[in-house]
């Protein structure tokens, strides 16, 4: 598993300018993109699916090239095979949550689904134990509830990365450290490596394998935190040098 | 009982034509950049502000023989649109198509970009997109702006009479009639044909009230 970008755009907004310029690899099973709000992490994600335009660069993952603006490739959202895990889920509100679940092996004609598409839905029910809810609304459950289901469903194409963006950031304290707990787990269950972006320290100490910074628009840092104690029983990174480059950019100085 | 019928029978094409219209257009308008957007938006929006009768002016002279569209579809087809209930059909038609045009465009707008951007990861197609996401959660807008361009084209008066005129049994619908029933001082048929037509039109709000009550909430 290995993820290449290298992708430059210049977005402009309302006599706004914003340059964005990112550059990094890694083949790490879960990835921490970090930055402040703003720094383009959402935006970068969205490249990666193809869900945003840029002019020029290259996206290979896994070898398999996404994108590369010299030979002309673009391959379409559709065909990516990306598991995308939005900020706020992006549930279909008008489907319950098995068909949220097998939405990607649904046809235009029938709401139901057939053989291993359904085994596979009612495989991703029990593992993330939302079978209970299997037939009610994402309006009818809970928060934590929704991102099993919006992972769940990222899930069911076998997709080749997992993007996450800010994945806990509309939980509340103590759901986030569980839902930190079983993202771990299932990634070790089904191996697909993960793209996290967060501004949130904790995510980076809890789950980090490599910490990628990025400073608007730019890649200011990217560093290895496999192989070493980086975290207090209260999660708190402890190596000094990550506590510094997470606090400064965190904006965070006198350290 | 045959002015109604007759009614009834140019609103339902009528809203039809303007529901079909009407949608396709509200999804280019709301989901589409191009250059010129919001004048297509206004000149969509005309009928409701023009009188009617100066909109069946404008379609009795474009349709008329002499017309460039009635002069042409003489000559082609031998077909005249002036005085049939087909004409009284396009004149309601145009008369409602904003109703469905702006109700569809702001339910179209309404559906998040977000849920879409989900649906093409996931690996469906814009035709997919349409039909399972975006569609089925504008359709609550789509059929309330159905509903009212169906109203609007029973109570069709000015531009109707312009284009088909008031031929009993042929193009004389509902509101025509009643005028006429005045008119003519039949007062007895003026007041059934009033309480007729009060009865259909409360029946159609109370089944559009049925249809449209919420089955899921947006979170």
């Amino acid at each position: 598993m290995r993820v290449d970008v290298d992708v430059q755009q210049l977005f402009q907004s309302g006599g706004h300018d914003f340059d964005l310029n990112i550059r990094f690899s890694c083949d790490e099973d879960i990835t921490v993109l970090f930055g402040q709000s703003g720094a383009g992490k959402s935006l970068l994600l969205k490249i990666i699916a193809g869900l945003q335009n840029v002019r020029s660069g290259k996206v290979v993952i896994n070898d398999r090239v996404l994108f590369d603006s010299e030979k002309g490739i673009e391959i379409a959202s559709r065909y990516r095979n990306v598991g995308y895990l939005f900020q706020d889920y992006a549930l279909f509100p008008h489907m319950t949550v098995a068909e949220n679940i097998g939405f990607s092996r649904r046809s235009i004609f029938s709401r139901r689904l057939k053989g291993a598409d359904l085994d596979r839905v009612q495989e991703l029910l029990d593992i993330f134990q939302i079978k209970d809810f299997s037939k009610k609304y994402p309006s009818e459950i809970s928060g934590g509830q929704r991102q099993r289901v919006g992972v769940a469903r990222a899930l069911l194409q076998r997709p080749e990365i997992l993007l996450l963006d800010e994945p806990f950031s509309a939980l509340d304290p103590l759901l986030r450290i569980q839902m930190r707990a079983e993202l771990k787990k299932i990634q070790s269950l089904f191996g697909i490596p993960i793209l996290l972006i967060t501004h949130d320290p904790q995510d980076v100490a809890e789950l980090g394998q490599r910490l990628i910074l990025i400073k608007q628009g730019l890649v200011t840092d990217s560093v290895d935190l496999c192989g070493a104690p980086y975290r207090d029983p209260l999660g708190a990174p402890v190596r000094p040098e990550i506590r510094k480059i997470l606090w400064s950019a965190a904006g965070i100085t006198d350290v | 009982m045959i002015p109604l019928l007759l009614s009834l029978k140019v609103a339902g094409f009528a809203t039809i034509v303007a529901t079909v219209a009407g949608v396709s257009i509200a999804w280019v308008a709301a989901k589409r950049e191009f250059w010129g957007k919001e004048i297509l938006d206004a000149v969509m929006t005309l009928p409701v502000v023009l009188p009617p009768t100066v909109l069946g002016y404008y379609l009795l002279v474009l349709l008329g023989r002499r017309g460039p569209i009635g002069s042409w579809l003489e000559s082609q087809f031998g077909i005249n649109l002036i005085f049939t209930w087909q004409g009284a059909v396009i004149a309601a038609s145009i008369v409602a198509f904003p109703l469905v045009y702006k109700s569809a465009r702001s339910a179209f707008e309404g559906v998040s970009r977000q849920l879409e951007d989900a649906s093409r990861v996931l690996g469906k197609s814009e035709l997919q997109v349409f039909a399972l996401v975006t569609f089925p959660l504008a359709l609550r807008g789509i059929l309330a702006g159905s509903m009212l361009a169906f109203a609007r084209a029973l109570g069709e008066f000015g531009a109707t009479l312009m284009v088909a005129g008031s031929l009993p049994g042929k193009t004389q619908t509902l509101s025509i009639a009643v005028y006429e029933a005045v008119q003519a001082g039949h007062d007895q048929i003026a007041n059934f044909l009033v309480i007729v037509t009060s009865i259909v039109c409360i029946v159609v709000l109370l089944a559009s009230n049925y249809f449209l009550r919420p089955k899921y909430r947006v979170i």
